[in-house]
């Protein structure tokens, strides 16, 4: 509960600061619109001369541009500011009064920042959803909606781990930023269906780097194509990552320096 | 008295902490060559100090960079590891950094601000409200109050960029006040701020330690901070304690001496004054009525009656020796134990 009001109040700050800076909250939305828009020529193109890629139409490759697209816009909207930031506060010391708050440490370097113009996106997004799932002859019902969801959030559980992950290392590393470009690399491949990809790959962006859950899977609830023991192994494997990167964070923390004022 | 589960809120015993660091030779090569061999080295930061502060008490830690002053604080505070020793505030181990514990204590450090630029300093606090769970009207109260005794009431709605430096230190002290610490660390609080502002940061902790019995324990570079708050001080050189009692007591044991500067209505004859000093040394001044004495204590007052017997003094003042010049000879003197 406390926990929810911090975060309430972290929300807020966010607010005002969208307040404080108005054009560039419209810029932002603008930029998204656009992305969303060549996203989509993209597949248009992609399917003027066949029907099917990897057994999927191109409503459904459009629906899972879709999907991709509200993943990137959580993960823009509540993870990457924060990912981006804790190197930050490692080097410049801010840390130290992140780990006074008698509030979880691993908490609030995680929530601490929301990136509120995503919220356009995430808008943007599920309305390409609804058309392209529309076009496909989705039958839309709440348990599928509900089992997408389900699907989507351990994909964002467990590409945040993963981030996290990485980003953790910065209390023994100077500079992560290149880092954080390889994982945009590794996540953007989850514009496409994972069948696109074959052999390991196919086995690395669904396990290793969890692309499939985040869109694939999802996509598929939606189309009633889904494997549901899928989500089980999906809510196992975001709660084991929870676990472990909580593990390590506690671990790293040890080795904080303390930037010297 | 009621009874605590600590004696005193803060009990340190062989106290150290060891940084690990790289050694890295100049220029590409030597880039090359710690890359794959490296040389770690170690750095005592702080070197064995035990010292033990009683609840109420207002200590301050006097030395230069990189003395260990504020390694100290940091792992007091719980943010660092200690290497070795025992560190104990408010019956509690720092570096679990318990909640329980944090909730009781306070870092405020004059270099890193917790307030959001962009916004007004409330919004922090609200915030810290829902962190260390603070009732509505008891929030509400502490916010008054504290804003009140600092004067910055008025400015909770104002963008934290737009305050000047003396209002944001200000502003930082209320917001890592709002939970109503009963240990508060404080890392050179003062520091850039203009006169008037240290004056009445000062002003606001004395009152505060008044008021609420806050337990301080304060690093400065200015002298001042610790001479109008601190009672009792640690002088801190190297990762060591040189020094650890009253104020007054360091001065005195450190400084034998008192200054005496004169001034005369009207040139005084070389011959005469000497024969009043008794061989006591002069210190030249530019202004040839103006004279100033270097005076053993036992002597201060035969000294000067001797100087008024002369006649035609205009002015005569009896003061200490700067602090300042008495941490530089305990520092000067480094190694040898000074006193305590």
């Amino acid at each position: 509960m406390r926990y929810l009001r911090v975060w309430r109040r972290y929300l807020l700050i966010s607010l005002a600061l969208v307040m404080e800076y108005r054009v560039n909250f419209l810029v932002s939305v603008l930029t998204g619109l656009v992305e969303l828009g060549l996203a989509v020529l993209t597949f248009v193109l992609m399917f003027r001369f066949t029907n099917d890629v990897a057994g999927w139409s191109r409503a459904e490759v459009l629906m899972l541009a879709g999907v991709y697209r509200v993943v990137d816009a959580l993960i823009t909207l509540q993870v990457s500011p924060n990912m981006h930031a804790i190197p930050e506060y490692v080097q410049e010391g801010q840390m130290d009064f992140v780990l006074l708050w008698p509030v979880s440490s691993r908490f609030t370097v995680s929530v601490r920042l929301m990136n509120l113009p995503a919220l356009g996106n995430l808008v943007s997004a599920v309305a390409l959803i609804v058309y392209a799932g529309n076009q496909a002859g989705v039958r839309w019902s709440p348990g599928g909606v509900a089992e997408a969801a389900a699907f989507m959030l351990c994909g964002v559980v467990l590409l945040y781990c993963l981030w996290f992950l990485i980003v953790t290392c910065s209390f023994w590393l100077v500079t992560l930023d290149t880092i954080s470009d390889l994982f945009y690399g590794v996540f953007e491949a989850a514009r496409y269906p994972v069948s696109f990809f074959r052999g390991v790959l196919r086995v690395v962006l669904t396990f290793a780097v969890p692309v499939a859950f985040a869109t694939t899977f999802p996509t598929q609830s939606l189309l009633g194509a889904a494997d549901t023991r899928l989500l089980a192994v999906g809510v196992v494997l975001a709660a084991a990552g929870l676990v472990l990167t909580q593990l390590f964070w506690s671990y790293a923390v040890r080795h904080y320096s303390s930037a010297s004022s | 008295m009621l009874t605590t589960r600590y004696e005193y809120a803060i009990e340190v015993e062989g106290l150290s902490k060891t940084y690990a660091y790289h050694h890295k030779e100049p220029g590409l090569r030597g880039s090359l060559r710690s890359l794959f061999r490296r040389r770690i080295l170690e750095r005592r930061a702080v070197d064995g100090i035990s010292f033990r502060i009683e609840t109420g008490e207002v200590v301050g830690f006097l030395g230069p960079n990189g003395a260990g002053k504020t390694t100290t604080l940091k792992m007091l505070s719980g943010l660092l590891y200690l290497t070795s020793g025992h560190a104990e505030v408010l019956g509690h181990t720092p570096s679990r950094r318990e909640p329980e514990y944090l909730r009781q204590i306070a870092l405020v450090m004059g270099q890193k601000s917790m307030l959001w630029w962009d916004i007004p300093a409330m919004e922090t606090l609200l915030l810290h409200k829902e962190m260390y769970d603070l009732p509505d009207k008891e929030f509400r109260a502490t916010v008054r109050e504290l804003g009140e005794m600092l004067d910055v009431g008025h400015l909770l709605g104002v963008q934290v960029r737009k305050l000047s430096l003396g209002e944001r230190m200000k502003m930082e002290l209320l917001v890592a006040l709002v939970h109503r610490p009963k240990v508060l660390f404080l890392d050179e609080p003062t520091i850039g701020l203009d006169v008037v502002s240290q004056q009445r940061v000062r002003e606001f902790l004395s009152e505060l330690n008044r008021r609420e019995g806050t337990t301080v324990l304060l690093t400065s570079h200015y002298m001042d901070d610790v001479e109008a708050l601190c009672p009792r001080v640690l002088v801190i050189d190297q990762g060591r304690i040189h020094f650890d009692g009253a104020l007054t007591e360091l001065v005195e044991s450190t400084a034998p001496e008192k200054l005496v500067t004169v001034v005369f209505a009207q040139p005084v004859p070389g011959d005469e004054l000497a024969a009043a000093l008794g061989g006591v040394e002069l210190i030249p001044t530019e202004d040839p009525l103006r004279v100033r004495l270097s005076v053993p204590r036992e002597r201060v007052a035969g000294v000067t009656a001797g100087i008024v017997r002369l006649g035609g003094v205009a002015d005569l003042t009896i003061q200490d020796v700067p602090v300042e010049e008495i941490v530089r000879r305990v520092f000067t003197a480094s190694g040898r134990e000074v006193a305590g």
